[in-house]
């Protein structure tokens, strides 16, 4: 089959306008995923979540509660941490504080009560914080790809000695 | 008699930039440069250690996308295309500058440079350049590895065993189909480790692979060795950790040697500098600014006026600075040499595109350094990280810990408010792919749906490169980067509802496999969580 410059631009231009990546999800999930030492990354979605009453949910902040799976006797004295998150958003920074370094994480998403009782929505995965590191200086450039383009000013990466390199 | 080893990593990897959809397309230019700037440039220095009978150890990782477009007939035209053009750009200089001696001279070293490279790509290696590296291996001078698919980061696709698995085994199997053997070594993306990654490692047959330093510092167990020796990390493969002294000698902006006064000056390009009407065939759509890759003045110095370049100053300084670079090595192997049980090994791991391109006299640097750390005389020898391995038959037992050797040490490069949006869209991606080869596991399935499957994995692949989160933090071509994530979940979506309506177009299909044309042999049935046998 033969095609054109254009029959390729055209496809790729329909695809893209018609399949552009939308989020949506029919069932609960909560995914957590580690950034640094203390710093992990929570993204969910409720799904069609039946279970909790609709004005409720809808007054009610979303709990992360979330436990050490390594270290489960000395996470907190209370076995997990509370964390509340936003309810508008699909997904939110969870900055722990007092973590064991490099140990496992898992969490559960849900409303809490009064009583600490969380009406949990979904589970995440496990997912395993980073050590802290010692203090070194970190050295690696970041500079990258090879080209500039029109936005990037001819300054834009140069250092003291107006070389590229950060 | 050698009392240590330095082993120097060459990281080459771009992301898969190719668009048959234009007549040219601007992207295209980051291999254009590299090929000119770096990799002609590195063939270079490994045809005249030979040539002079250096012996050598150098360890270049080829990354997947690198490799397909390098080997790609699409982008070897267009490069010679483009390198055409800048030699006509340089004869056209040396008329400019006719008045000028000291930029003429420049000039004229442009055009030499731009028809010595034309020689070297066309008609040394037939616009092969996997030609020239794999003739290089085939010496026993260079070692060649490979690393992810697409450099996926892997850490943040660890949702799913599998998107790891698959970025470890396409990269090898990529690799395998264009350099003819399988490699020792492999280059974690962005050097970026999970504990239990050894383990996918293993089963791809890989027996060693680098992290940070901190990776090792702060593993299991406390290193004996520091980062001078390798970790097994339980099951056989070993960890190799990155020096951060010979990493700050070249990488740092303050005390790095790429900043010297007396090299090329990387932003003082003619592209910028001259007139509109004169530059505009060689720039962008003839209107918008671009780099042309000709520069005419040295660093100088902070806040000074821009002195024009001095190239043998600049040649002479990058043998002075690999002089140092070596003796600084010495004096660290001889001081290591009082504290460990084992000769020390130095890993000096760098990005291949920093050498030509940023740092235009990285290359005779590089040359000088290994000319250097041949010579019988010094106590510190040239390695590669597998000539080490069979030397040295025990190691200690630890695992190392999550780190990479990006901004601040761990994955808040890839994974921050500019781009965090995206591993939503790229996890459900992943499990819908696995989904889909899992529901057609027992389906007896037609060229159309294999195709169309197969083009689906692609699109998975070339979505997960680490280079578009790393774009979008760092601000460069953030435009580019979102369209690139978009199109290619895109192009998933819509292969996904086709083959679940069973309404495949091949029109369509063949325009994806057209435009992503991204290794061709690979099979949907590596998503299945137990692979499906023929």
């Amino acid at each position: 089959m033969k095609l054109t410059q254009l029959d390729l631009l055209e496809i790729s231009q329909e695809i893209r306008q018609c399949y552009a990546p939308k989020m949506s999800a029919s069932t609960p999930k909560l995914i957590l995923m580690p950034v640094a030492p203390k710093h992990l990354y929570a993204y969910w979605s409720l799904g069609n979540n039946k279970s909790i009453p609709l004005q409720e949910s809808s007054t009610q902040p979303l709990t992360l509660r979330i436990y050490s799976a390594s270290d489960k006797n000395n996470y907190l004295s209370k076995g997990y941490e509370d964390i509340p998150m936003n309810r508008t958003q699909y997904q939110q920074d969870v900055f722990l504080s007092n973590p064991t370094n490099g140990a496992s994480y898992q969490a559960s998403l849900g409303t809490c009560f009064s009583d600490n009782f969380l009406d949990v929505i979904a589970y995440s995965n496990l997912t395993q914080l980073p050590q802290e590191k010692p203090a070194i200086t970190q050295v690696k450039a970041d500079f990258h790809p090879l080209s500039t383009n029109k936005e990037i000013k001819a300054s834009a990466y140069n250092n003291d000695s107006g070389q590229g390199i950060k | 008699m050698k009392h240590g080893f330095l082993s120097i990593i060459l990281h080459a990897h771009l992301p898969y930039v190719r668009h048959p959809e234009h007549e040219s397309f601007f992207e295209e230019n980051w291999l254009f440069e590299a090929i000119t700037e770096c990799y002609i440039p590195l063939i270079g220095v490994l045809d005249r250690l030979e040539n002079d009978k250096v012996p050598y150890r150098l360890t270049l990782s080829l990354s997947p996308p690198l490799i397909c477009m390098l080997r790609d007939e699409l982008l070897q035209t267009r490069y010679l295309k483009y390198l055409h053009q800048s030699l006509e750009l340089a004869e056209k200089e040396i008329i400019r500058t006719r008045l000028q001696p000291e930029f003429q001279k420049l000039a004229r070293l442009y055009r030499r440079f731009y028809k010595k490279t034309l020689t070297i790509y066309q008609d040394q290696y037939d616009c092969d350049l996997l030609i020239a590296f794999k003739k290089h291996h085939t010496m026993g001078t260079l070692e060649l590895i490979t690393c992810a698919a697409t450099h996926g980061l892997l850490p943040l696709l660890n949702i799913s065993e599998i998107a790891v698995r698959n970025q470890i085994k396409i990269g090898i199997e990529t690799f395998k189909a264009n350099l003819g053997f399988s490699p020792s070594g492999f280059w974690l993306p962005e050097c970026a480790y999970y504990p239990g990654l050894e383990a996918l490692l293993a089963e791809a047959g890989i027996n060693y692979f680098f992290v940070d330093s901190h990776g090792i510092t702060n593993a299991s167990q406390i290193p004996r060795n520091g980062v001078y020796a390798p970790l097994n990390c339980g099951n056989g493969v070993m960890a190799f950790a990155r020096d951060p002294e010979s990493s700050r000698q070249v990488w740092s902006s303050q005390e790095g040697y790429p900043g010297d006064q007396d090299y090329r000056e990387y932003y003082k390009d003619i592209g910028f500098d001259l007139d509109l009407d004169y530059i505009a065939p060689y720039i962008l759509d003839s209107d918008i600014r671009i780099n042309t890759g000709i520069k005419y003045y040295r660093i100088t110095g902070k806040d000074l006026p821009k002195e024009i370049y001095n190239p043998k100053k600049a040649r002479v300084k990058a043998q002075q600075h690999a002089q140092d670079f070596i003796n600084k090595r010495q004096q660290q192997i001889i001081d290591l040499n009082t504290t460990m049980d084992r000769p020390p090994i130095i890993i000096a791991p760098y990005d291949a595109e920093l050498f030509g391109h940023w740092w235009f006299e990285g290359p005779q640097w590089l040359e000088c350094v290994l000319r250097l750390a041949s010579n019988p005389s010094n106590p510190i020898q040239a390695i590669s990280c597998s000539d080490y391995l069979a030397q040295q038959s025990s190691h200690q037992i630890a695992t190392p810990s999550a780190s990479t050797w990006g901004d601040q040490g761990y994955f808040s490069y890839w994974l921050n408010e500019t781009n965090n949006w995206i591993y939503p869209f790229l996890h459900k991606a992943e499990a819908e792919m696995e989904q889909l080869a899992s529901d057609f596991r027992d389906l007896t399935i037609n060229s159309l749906q294999k195709r169309a499957l197969n083009q689906a994995a692609r699109s998975v692949l070339l979505a997960q490169a680490s280079d578009w989160p790393f774009i979008m933090k760092s601000e460069t071509t953030t435009e580019y980067a979102n369209k690139r994530i978009t199109d290619h979940l895109a192009r998933f979506n819509y292969l996904h509802d086709a083959i679940r309506k069973n309404n495949i177009d091949n029109r369509y299909l063949t325009a994806l496999e057209i435009m992503d044309n991204i290794f061709p042999n690979i099979d949907f049935w590596d998503y299945l969580p137990s692979k499906k046998k023929n």
